[in-house]
């Protein structure tokens, strides 16, 4: 037996990683822990110091991303957009169009989103009345789109003309007389309302007892209006005529029948209906059009409403002292 | 045993320290953000238009005097009041601007600033342009005006201040940029009218103690405008301007608790107390949902951890602080106030090409306002101590092995306690804008 056979093999030491090796080196080599851990504290607490005062900048978008035709002081402007508006343009395919028709709709859009970014510079929706008008008319718009997406059925309108009947009819006429007696004007200064009532009141009575209207006029000193014409006149011709305060009571009358007085702004009136056509409730088929489109505008009111409903529930609305809504 | 033998601090030093810190505190504590607005005027055919932006704080400032009630409307006037443009001698009169403007558009820009157009229309194509603008010099001297001439699609910049309220523009062609001498100017008065600024230049200029360390916090500094403006080169921008200010704050805190720190009988009440009152703030700032400032709290607090682990550590070989310790706080808050200026200029929407020039005048400014500081305190503080610029005291227990501690005065103790409450002040009040 050799010497070197003698010799009684130590034990090896297992193979130990980096982390293990450097662990060892640290607890042995106590002074570079002195100064390798607060080392360690100071670059950590720069770094969550540094996360919490500094971020990255914006980057400014240099190419076109893809899916916009071009970008306007970083605000793109669709492929889809542009396509469609140089369809609606050239009333062809956009595959049909020249580059040179493509170049002109393209500088309009260009021009045009120039033009937007430059009215909310100027804060246009806060100032100026017809762009906040056509601002609230598009969200309306938008939120009655899912409802007039689907077209109503028969039924439906049906249904909505039996609900409104009172509001389909055909024919009714009227050949109407409004007199009117004024007060407090310069012409008739001394004539106040509660005498004017009065006059009016013995001016119906006598009308009503047969005295002739001529005499009546003159005598209380009653004035056509003006409101109608001497002829006959459409229900709603009359309506917009005698306006919201007359016309009801015209509505009302019959044949040979004269008002009590109505106050209205230019003075007392008095009404005589001279021939009257009542109107016919008119059959379904022959409004179905206008059903059609009362529905539709009762639909974009409701979504309207209901959209309203919602944003007051979540603003904060303070009023002035002493206003109401 | 401990080699350096400490002798007392001379009751100049002492006196001095007290008399600096005190004077940082008596005008208290908030030093005021500088004061700036931003100009634009566009040359165009016979026209110059003008859009100013004042931000809320400016504006805010000048209510009671020059605006008696803060309106859009007086705003606008007041802004209209104080610009005007001329050119070939003539006046360029303000236009009317139809509908109910009046001769100022308000404008529409970023939140918390307000925005006005005013279009001057002159009888010829411009030529010999004067640009006047008197807008809030005369509420706030310190006030600056970053301005930006177009003429065509070229760009330059300029600057009014308080001593340059008109610019002279002989040809519009070939307009010169603003001189780099007066981003110098604006860079050493924004170090010498900035209170904690001045604060942390005392206080690091005390706790070195000796000339060759004021060198090696110059050195910092130098190594942190330039930190600053690689970063600024690789697109990084600093979230809120007073995280930077409040920042400014810790770090006047730390050198001063750091310069408390070996004169203690018990160091440990400094080198824990302080980084456990940052990390308790950070969990209150958590609480309140405000991540940036709980970030920078708790990295401040990990900092100061390392930072005044890392003295203590060596701390034992001498009873000063170790040498260039200071030159790492010199750094952070150069490396911090080199994005001050690219704060102010944001809301031109620069890119880091378009204000590397005033970048480089501004630091530059700032680092020799630094540099005069550092060396009057250092001067100072050598001839109160009688030509020892050291302030040493005698070990209290030499036999301990614990921590040596300085024998430390009253006035001493105060002074630059009043350092560490003015920095934590400033970080706490600042990190709520």
């Amino acid at each position: 037996m050799n010497e070197a056979t003698l010799i009684k093999p130590s034990r090896r030491a297992p193979h130990a990683g980096p982390l293990a090796r450097l662990r060892r080196r640290l607890l042995t080599d106590r002074a570079r822990l002195g100064w390798l851990l607060p080392a360690c504290g100071i670059a950590f607490g720069l770094i969550l110091a540094g996360a919490g005062l500094f971020r990255p900048a914006p980057r400014p978008i240099t190419a076109v991303p893809p899916g916009y035709v071009a970008l306007v002081n970083q605000k793109g402007i669709l492929t889809s957009d542009f396509i469609a508006q140089t369809q609606t343009e050239t009333s062809t395919s956009f595959d049909q169009t020249t580059p040179a028709e493509r170049e002109h709709v393209l500088r309009e859009m260009i021009d045009e989103e120039l033009l937007v970014q430059r009215a909310l510079v100027l804060d246009l929706p806060e100032t100026t009345t017809e762009v906040r008008d056509a601002m609230a008319a598009a969200v309306n718009a938008q939120v009655a789109a899912p409802l007039l997406e689907i077209e109503p059925t028969d039924e439906e309108l049906r249904a909505f003309y039996d609900q409104h009947r009172a509001k389909y009819t055909i024919g009714g006429t009227m050949t109407v007389r409004d007199l009117v007696m004024h007060y407090g004007t310069y012409a008739d200064a001394d004539q106040s309302l509660p005498q004017a009532e009065t006059d009016a009141a013995e001016a119906v009575y006598q009308l009503r007892s047969g005295a002739a209207l001529d005499y009546v006029m003159e005598h209380f000193g009653l004035v056509d209006s003006g409101r109608v014409s001497d002829g006959e006149e459409l229900d709603f011709a009359a309506k917009i005529h005698l306006g919201r305060t007359l016309y009801p009571v015209a509505a009302a009358l019959n044949a040979g029948e004269i008002s009590e007085p109505v106050v209205d702004k230019d003075g007392v009136h008095v009404l005589v209906m001279q021939q009257r056509q009542l109107p016919r409730p008119a059959p379904f088929s022959a409004v179905r059009d206008q059903v059609y489109s009362d529905l539709r505008a009762e639909q974009k009111q409701r979504a309207s409403a209901q959209n309203l409903s919602i944003l007051r529930s979540q603003a904060q609305i303070l009023l002035a002292p002493g206003q109401s809504e | 045993m401990h080699g350096a033998r400490a002798r007392a601090p001379s009751r100049g030093v002492r006196r001095l320290a007290l008399l600096l810190a005190l004077a940082c505190a008596v005008r208290l504590v908030h030093a005021a953000g500088p004061s700036v607005s931003y100009s634009t005027w566009i040359v165009s055919g016979d026209t110059v238009m003008l859009r100013f932006v004042l931000p809320v704080a400016e504006a805010e400032r000048l209510t009671g005097a020059a605006v008696p009630v803060l309106t859009v409307g007086k705003l606008g006037q007041y802004v209209l009041d104080h610009t005007a443009v001329s050119s070939s001698g003539r006046d360029c009169p303000a236009l009317d601007q139809g509908y109910d403007l009046g001769k100022v558009d308000p404008v529409r820009v970023a939140p918390g600033q307000y925005g006005f157009e005013i279009l001057f229309r002159c009888d010829a194509p411009p030529s010999a342009l004067v640009l006047v603008n008197h807008a809030v010099f005369d509420r706030l001297p310190a006030h600056v005006n970053f301005a930006r001439l177009q003429v065509g699609s070229r760009f330059t910049d300029q600057l009014f201040t308080a001593g340059t309220q008109r610019l002279h523009i002989a040809d519009l062609a070939a307009a010169p940029a603003a001189g780099l001498g007066g981003y110098v100017s604006l860079g050493l008065l924004h170090v010498l009218r900035d209170l904690s600024r001045l604060c942390f230049l005392v206080v690091a200029a005390v706790a070195a103690r000796r000339p060759r360390e004021t060198v090696r916090i110059l050195a910092g500094l130098i190594a942190g405008y330039v930190l600053a403006l690689a970063a600024q080169a690789a697109g990084v921008v600093a979230s809120e301007e007073p995280l930077i200010e409040a920042c400014i704050g810790f770090l006047i805190a730390l050198c001063a608790v750091t310069t408390l720190t070996p004169q203690l009988e018990r160091p440990r009440i400094a080198t824990a107390g302080w980084p456990l009152l940052l990390l308790a703030l950070a969990i209150i700032a958590a609480a309140l949902r405000a991540p940036a400032p709980a970030l920078l709290l708790a990295g401040g607090a990990v900092f100061s951890a390392g930072f005044m682990a890392a003295i203590r550590a060596r701390l034992p070989q001498g009873a000063r602080l170790p040498g260039g310790v200071m030159a790492l706080p010199a750094a952070v808050f150069g490396f911090l106030d080199g994005f001050v200026l690219p704060s102010l200029l944001a809301p031109l929407g620069l890119p880091f090409s378009g204000r590397l020039r005033m970048s480089i005048g501004y630091d530059l400014g700032a680092l020799l306002a630094e540099a005069g500081v550092l060396a009057v305190v250092a001067a100072a503080l050598t001839l109160a101590g009688g030509g020892r610029f050291r302030i040493e005291g005698p070990l209290r227990d030499p036999g301990s092995s614990d921590l040596p501690a300085l024998q430390g005065t009253l006035v001493e103790a105060i002074a630059v306690a009043t350092f560490a409450g003015l920095g934590t002040f400033w970080l706490v009040i600042r990190l709520h804008p």
